[in-house]
């Protein structure tokens, strides 16, 4: 991560010495030749999926940034000639310092399948591994969306609802169950902002805080990971997940769902959130 | 007397088995890591892959400066910096920030006692 900015201006300094001409959309790509490629998500599955993957340098510091276009190939292990490709999209995780890249493609069989970046130039990386499963274990697109009740402020304190230390009221004025029965697009997000201390998970709901006011018709529900965590033996462990994140089979966190008018998960985002994502989502 | 016999065999046993600790060292120090006399490994890297769910962290992986990968379990109860859930790994996995183990080798992998920020 330290080695982000430098990178960056290095490669800002490079186009520039190339010619104010070329745009930096066309920015060619290069990583040094130990670079590693790691997938961040877990949860999936056959379908349309979104595949997460950072690029690293070997000591972990994580490169890429807008202006590094690169390609991800998918392939299962056992077919590589049927592979696919898609543009990776840089999404910043925490702006200006590091990020990584998403891309969303079609898996018509489970197994292990590798995905490849495909920097614009120099060597491709070493594939990395990843499963495909049968089914998607949290709620997949087009599954109706578990019905769990959550607390809300009308019956308890916002203290004992969040671990947000700056809570948005509109995220607990309904309960997840009432607004996926509502009629209307709910988002929901589940997250436990006090347990995130590198500020990775934290900027998914402050994102969805800053979005939420241009969608006034919208639902959106704030969810917990953990329950009880304002006891004095409360602990972050498997023990204490909160019911809607057992209702909901989260296998990590965090997440954001949209859940459309008629209860049904439209699309789901695993681990982090671009808002044009989001976006998207909510105007289709 | 017998109390200070007592003292003076306690002080013996603390000493034989700080001694034979030094062989409890069983894992082998390794290159990127950094080892106490008589304690466990201390290794510092960043993670590239975790398994398990929110309920358990069966195992997680972190990448050495020397480009090695330690593949570590992580013995039960084990919270991240003494307090966090240890699925906050993935923010690791998805930041790049390094991390901090002390482990020891086990019966059939290497176990994590303390996991924590690297930094």
């Amino acid at each position: 991560m330290r080695l982000v900015g430098p990178v960056v201006a290095i490669v800002l300094a490079a186009a520039a010495c190339g010619g104010a001409q070329e745009p930096a959309s066309q920015h060619v790509a290069q990583f040094p030749a130990e670079s590693i490629s790691i997938v961040a998500n877990v949860d999936i599955a056959l379908g349309s999926s979104r595949l997460l993957v950072a690029v690293a340098k070997g000591d972990g510091g994580r490169l890429g940034s807008p202006l590094d276009a690169i390609a991800l190939e998918v392939a299962p292990v056992d077919q590589p000639e049927l592979r696919q490709r898609a543009d990776g999209v840089f999404v910043w995780i925490i702006e200006d310092s590091f990020g990584l890249y998403r891309a969303d493609f079609d898996f018509d069989r489970s197994g292990i399948w590798t995905v490849t970046v495909v920097p614009g130039s120099g060597e491709l990386l070493e594939p990395t591994f990843f499963a495909v499963g049968e089914d998607t274990i949290a709620p997949g697109v087009g599954d109706l969306a578990p019905t769990v009740k959550t607390p809300t402020a009308q019956s308890t304190p916002l203290a004992e609802i969040t671990t947000d230390p700056n809570p948005d009221p509109r995220f607990y004025e309904i309960s997840l169950d009432e607004a996926v029965r509502s009629g209307t697009t709910t988002v929901a997000v589940f997250s436990t902002p006090a347990f995130c201390r590198t500020a990775t998970c934290g900027p998914l709901l402050d994102q969805a805080k800053e979005l939420a006011p241009g969608y006034p018709e919208v639902n959106f529900v704030h969810v917990e990971i953990y329950a009880g965590f304002n006891e004095p033996d409360f602990v972050p462990d498997g023990d204490h997940l909160a019911p809607p994140v057992i209702g909901w089979s989260l296998p990590t966190e965090p997440w954001v769902f949209v859940i459309d008018e008629t209860g049904v998960v439209t699309h789901r985002f695993e681990g982090i959130l671009d808002a044009v994502e989001l976006h998207a989502a909510l105007a289709g | 007397m017998s109390r200070q016999i007592l003292s003076g065999l306690t002080l013996w046993l603390i000493l034989v088995v700080a001694a034979s600790g030094c062989d409890w060292g069983a894992a082998q120090p390794i290159e990127g890591t950094s080892t106490d006399s008589v304690g466990p490994t201390m290794a510092t890297g960043v993670v590239v892959a975790v398994e398990g769910d929110l309920s358990a962290i069966s195992s997680f992986s972190i990448l050495l400066s020397d480009g090695e990968t330690l593949v570590l379990v992580p013995q039960a109860g084990v919270l991240f910096d003494g307090e966090g859930p240890l699925s906050h790994l993935r923010d690791h996995l998805l930041s790049g920030e390094p991390v901090m183990v002390e482990f020891h080798q086990g019966a059939d992998n290497l176990v994590a006692a303390t996991v924590g920020d690297g930094e």
